[in-house]
């Protein structure tokens, strides 16, 4: 077997669990699309340093990138693309088919409706900072004015609101890679 | 069996694609090569004007361009011990180079910065009045038509930035297609789309009109980089790079549906790839020539004759076994709460500063683990790393864990310090703990074992495959009833 069918043999192990892994942290199938394909993305770039591994570390190599990447992103707001724009690598397009599909194995109906609860219990600022960014999309400096508060300040309610999400779903739904 | 996504399947088609195009099979080649950090798919690049190119500098008279109000600063470089660093008084520097627009108007030119953290920058605009601006025009500052000055941290992208070597100097070369003459491409002024730009979904912006449009390469390919060969519109020139940086700057207009595969216009590597430079002559007599004609590039991989890293790189020292190897304690604790200390993040256009706080979740065991580190770190190439597992399982998506990654869930260091760690600089002494078991998969019964490990790029960048050793600084093990 040469490099090029042992790097894709590892995404046929492997990419079903990132991609869903990355699905139900960003509860965005497309999102989840995009960071699969930089993680793999990245891999094929460190191959040299992911080839002597062993499955298990691969597969524990391949979800490290993934968590970091989705880091970025729930950071950043927008998905990092360094390794596949270096590759060429075509993203291809999520079909609709795939939404519900990728939506009913990763179980996100039942996580909305757990991120609604979860929800309830935020403060009111941390809920509607949330509302405005992630839901109504809005950037940043709108959320602020609408909040009446510093872009800053925005921010740091979105991300605070974020990780108590992440904290208050993560043990009960298993958002870790061995749960997908 | 369950029913695969279609997107998967069609993604691995393209993986597997790049795999075949970017790793060299070792049946073939009798040894491991891996050439993907880029490949070439060169289309010929009609080019409405040739460049003239030299060494000096061309003045630009004050009075032809009047000055508007300079382009907002960044917080990219605020901290001298957290991300890029703060930069170096006296580091920055306008290269004593300028490149003529195709069209006209000022010509373009490079400045470089250094900063205190171990980060070499290289920064592209055009020039006026020995100042490096971004112009009013191509819908950038309403078309004002005056020139503003770009701050040191306004005109940094992330390809722009690399680690210093051994010398002090840096390796980096960049290739922007497709990208406004306005050159105000770092604070998105402009409300056309360059087509190097990826095209947003959410927002219908028209593309910027062709003529708008140029391609640009630059960057400093070392001391010892005498001149560079490049091919434009059939033509083959030889320049001189500027010395000592070995610093060049290309600027050619755009032509239509030229996009580098994949996405955006830009990219970066230590050789220069995506561009139209054949070749590097050095000092003592050596050529680089670039693997243009081939399929795939792979930074400084791609010279032929191969090279271990680019002429004239002075790889970084890492530090030895000895003098990282501590002590190592983990302590098991039965917790509901979470405490997430104080924390900056730089997203490197802002600094956000967070606040401590807890959180309540059903109990369960953490181990919190911590060690003194003996060196200092200051530098963007270390980083503490800490790898666990649980009893009869072998290593999994928890077991890598950064110490003081940014991410900052389960990283923290003592002394209140609100953050440190890779993104951070680490003092000699400090205390550094990581905290596991509370977020991701449950600690189960039995003994846990875990590593720290410091890891040390020594190659021209932090990423990809470059050279990064390994450095154990120790094991610990807890038993979780």
């Amino acid at each position: 077997m040469d490099d090029a069918d042992a790097f894709s043999g590892l995404y046929e192990r492997e990419g079903e669990a990132v991609l869903f892994f990355l699905a139900r942290r960003s509860m965005e199938p497309e999102v989840a699309v995009d960071l699969t394909a930089e993680t793999f993305a990245v891999a094929l770039r460190s191959w040299g340093t992911l080839c002597p591994l062993g499955p298990e570390q691969r597969r524990a190599w391949l979800f490290t990138v993934a968590r970091r990447l989705y880091g970025r992103y729930a950071r950043r707001a927008r998905v990092e693309r360094r390794a596949v724009e270096r590759l060429g690598i075509q993203v291809p397009p999520v079909h609709r088919d795939d939404l519900a599909l990728i939506e009913e194995r990763c179980g996100l109906g039942e996580l909305r409706a757990a991120l609604g609860l979860e929800l309830a219990r935020l403060s009111n600022e941390q809920r509607e900072a949330l509302r405005l960014r992630v839901v109504e999309e809005r950037p940043y400096d709108e959320v602020a004015r609408r909040l009446g508060v510093s872009e800053q300040t925005a921010r740091a309610r979105v991300s605070r609101g974020l990780r108590a999400l992440t904290a208050a779903l993560e043990p009960r739904f298993g958002l870790g890679e061995e749960a997908s | 069996m369950s029913q695969r996504p279609r997107v998967l399947v069609e993604l691995g088609v393209e993986l597997d694609r790049a795999a075949r195009e970017v790793l060299v099979d070792v049946s073939k080649s009798g040894r491991r090569t891996i050439a993907g950090r880029l490949r070439w798919r060169w289309r010929a690049v009609p080019v409405l004007a040739l460049l003239v190119l030299g060494g000096t500098a061309v003045a630009f008279a004050s009075g032809l361009f009047s000055f508007g109000a300079p382009v907002p600063p960044t917080p990219i470089f605020s901290s001298a011990d957290v991300g890029l660093g703060a930069v170096i008084p006296g580091s920055v520097k306008l290269l004593p180079i300028a490149t003529p627009d195709p069209k006209g108007g000022p010509p373009w030119g490079l400045r470089v910065l250094t900063t205190t953290r171990g980060a070499g920058c290289v920064q592209v605009g055009r020039l006026v009045d020995s100042r490096l601006v971004a112009l009013g025009q191509d819908d950038a500052f309403a078309n004002d038509g005056r020139a503003h000055e770009l701050p040191v941290s306004a005109a940094v992208t992330s390809f722009g930035c690399t680690p210093l070597d051994s010398n002090g100097r840096f390796f980096n070369s960049i290739t922007m297609l497709g990208q406004t003459a306005s050159a105000a491409w770092w604070f998105r002024s402009t409300t056309c789309v360059p087509t190097g730009t990826p095209q947003s979904t959410s927002r219908a912006h028209p593309a910027c009109p062709l003529a708008d449009e140029r391609d640009v390469y630059y960057g400093l390919l070392g001391p010892d980089a005498k001149s560079i060969t490049y091919t434009l519109a059939g033509q083959t020139r030889t320049q001189a790079t500027t010395r000592p940086d070995g610093a060049y700057l290309i600027v050619a207009d755009a032509s239509a549906h030229q996009r580098i595969p994949g996405a955006g216009g830009g990219t970066a590597d230590d050789v220069p790839v995506f561009s139209p430079i054949t070749s590097i002559q050095y000092t003592d007599g050596a050529t680089c020539h670039l693997l243009t004609a081939h399929k795939w590039i792979a930074g400084f991989h791609a010279c032929s004759p191969p090279l271990k890293e680019p002429i004239g790189y002075a790889p970084a020292i890492a530090p030895t076994p000895a003098q990282v190897t501590a002590p190592i304690t983990a302590r098991v604790t039965y917790t509901h709460v979470i405490r997430f200390p104080a924390r900056v993040i730089h997203t490197g256009t802002r600094v956000i500063h967070i606040r401590a706080q807890s959180i309540s979740i059903p109990a369960r065991h953490e181990i919190t683990v911590s060690f003194k580190s003996r060196i200092a770190i200051r530098t963007l190439r270390a980083q503490y790393q800490l790898e666990w597992h649980n009893p009869r399982e072998p290593a999994r998506v928890d077991s890598y864990t950064s110490i003081g990654d940014s991410n900052g869930f389960v990283t923290r260091a003592e002394a209140d310090l609100g953050e440190a760690g890779a993104g951070a600089d680490i003092a000699a002494g400090q205390t550094l703990t990581a905290n596991i078991g509370l977020l991701g998969p449950p600690l189960t019964h039995g003994m846990v074992h875990g590593t720290i490990t410091l890891y040390y790029s020594t190659g021209p960048s932090v990423d990809g495959e470059l050279p990064t050793k390994k450095i154990p600084v120790g094991s610990f093990t807890a038993t979780i009833p």
